[in-house]
């Protein structure tokens, strides 16, 4: 009888729950989207994991958008984006894929928690534009990379952008360990993870860093403008009657950085740790 | 004789017209904007405008563009952002608004985008809920079979983030379900003429006219007294 009690309140609270965390996120397309080759949605490897999978998918969604031959973009010195992609067709290509790196996700408005950041590398290991590939396999968005061009010989040293244009796990590291004054190991880390928020301080192509420490603190890393943050507020952003959400500067106080996470329906309200690098968004 | 004049004649008007704005769909049209980064983190919308004036054939300097406009902390607000495209630019520039809840208000802002292209003029499109700016130089896309209306498909811009860089792509659906979005807000571009939005006008007053809920424009929707900026 008692198993049968407990039974019955687990079904109802999963009942009540479900739906909820269902909700939270934009319903996925069904699986046939994916695979029907007939559907403008369709990939050759639905959700890839291995690298090669995530590559021929890239590769197809190079053909389908781009694939009607190469631009010349006068006045810049940066390639094309679209140049840099078509060249990944090629047999011999110029460029390469280098490194892919899983980004979570803090955005109901994408269906799934993570997204793919695949980085094109030029011969030197150089890297020269970087792309956002959605979890079932879809192409996002692509950026040519301008850090090492010429219109940053105007700048101020200290403003270039250095070769590692995505810091490594260690590079943040040392960035934490300087901004609390004191020595941050590895031990003290529970978990180390690219996230992306809908912000100009970490994006899909330019994801933050969140650090979560064993003491309980989560500090957020964001590599665009080199600043160590760790959480001053966390205010509810829930949506009104109308499904409405209350523009989110007018709630966070002034001259602090924020992030929106609308999974959790929160604004991080971010205090800095150190100066970082203000000219740069 | 004349047939073959004419048959080469009109061989060649075909090639012309389809140059540049694709006779086939999907359309596919860019236009050339030197890129300038935001030489401020607050500069975002001072650079798009620093962009657009350049490409009409004038240099002007950020800080000079963001003093004359006027800049907050958080960065310019979309009516200084206009103000100065009307400034340092040939723009006439509007601020084309949807509400957050209106049928395809992304898509009838993004329309008026690639008309704007089509007459070789930039737009400035707000991204991460109206906290950053980026100025858009290219649309693929395709026509609506029963309106007309020309619908995106690839969105080329340059982002004045240096982080992001010039020469970017996004997949409108990306574009309106991810980064267009303001969670809060509403949907607003920033088109080089009014006219671009004619049609996306009609379809606003009969969202209105229809019982859509009208909650103003980003200067008017300000619950706690503070004009929303863009950085």
């Amino acid at each position: 009888m008692k198993i049968v009690k407990y039974f019955t309140v687990l079904i109802l609270v999963f009942g009540l729950c479900l739906p909820a965390v269902a909700e939270k996120r934009v319903k996925p397309m069904p699986m046939k989207e994916f695979t029907d080759p007939s559907s403008p949605s369709y990939v050759p490897h639905p959700y890839p994991k291995k690298r090669v999978d995530i590559i021929e998918d890239l590769k197809y969604a190079i053909n389908i958008l781009f694939a009607d031959g190469e631009e010349n973009n006068g006045e810049s010195k940066t390639p094309e984006i679209k140049t840099i992609l078509l060249h990944l067709l090629d047999e011999n290509p110029v460029y390469k894929v280098g490194e892919i790196h899983k980004v979570k996700n803090r955005s109901h408005r994408l269906a799934h928690d993570y997204t793919w950041l695949i980085t094109i590398e030029d011969e030197n290991g150089q890297i020269v534009a970087r792309v956002a590939m959605t979890a079932p396999g879809l192409f996002a968005s692509a950026g040519a990379t301008t850090h090492g061009a010429d219109l940053f010989k105007s700048v101020d040293p200290s403003l270039r952008r250095g070769p590692h244009f995505l810091k490594t796990g260690q590079d943040v590291l040392n960035s934490l360990s300087n901004s609390m004054g004191i020595s941050v190991s590895k031990n003290e880390i529970k978990q180390m993870e690219r996230v992306a928020f809908q912000s100009t301080l970490g994006s899909l192509l330019t994801p933050m860093w969140e650090i979560k420490m064993f003491d309980g603190n989560t500090y957020y890393y964001s590599v665009k403008r080199d600043m160590v943050y760790e959480v001053a507020e966390k205010i509810r952003w829930k949506k009104d009657k109308d499904g409405r959400r209350t523009d989110m500067r007018s709630l966070v106080p002034r001259n602090y950085d924020f992030v929106p996470d609308t999974i959790n329906d929160e604004i991080l309200v971010l205090k800095k740790l150190n100066n970082g690098n203000q000219s740069n968004n | 004789m004349k047939t073959k004049l004419f048959t080469v004649l009109v061989v060649l008007i075909l090639c012309i017209s389809g140059c540049d704005s694709g006779d086939d769909p999907p359309f596919k049209k860019k236009i050339s904007i030197p890129y300038h980064f935001q030489l401020e983190y607050n500069f975002c919308g001072v650079a798009c405008i620093q962009m657009w004036a350049e490409r009409d054939g004038q240099y002007w300097d950020q800080y000079y563009i963001a003093g004359t406009i006027g800049v907050s902390g958080d960065g310019a607000h979309p009516t200084a952002i206009k103000t100065g495209l009307d400034a340092f630019t040939s723009a006439y520039a509007i601020i084309a608004m949807r509400e957050w809840c209106e049928p395809d208000a992304q898509g009838d802002l993004l329309a008026g985008a690639i008309r704007g292209i089509l007459i070789d003029k930039p737009s400035i499109v707000p991204f991460y809920d109206l906290t950053h700016a980026v100025i858009v130089r290219g649309f693929e896309w395709h026509e609506n079979a029963d309106t007309g209306k020309p619908v995106a498909e690839v969105m080329f811009y340059h982002d004045p983030d240096p982080w992001e860089g010039e020469n970017q792509a996004l997949v409108a659906n990306m574009l309106k379900d991810y980064y267009f979005t303001p969670s809060g807000g509403d949907y607003w571009i920033i088109l080089p003429l009014p006219t671009l939005v004619d049609a996306g006008v009609d379809s606003h007053i009969q969202f209105i006219l229809g019982g859509g809920t009208y909650y103003g424009g980003p200067s008017v929707y300000d619950p706690k007294g503070i004009l929303p900026p863009i950085n």
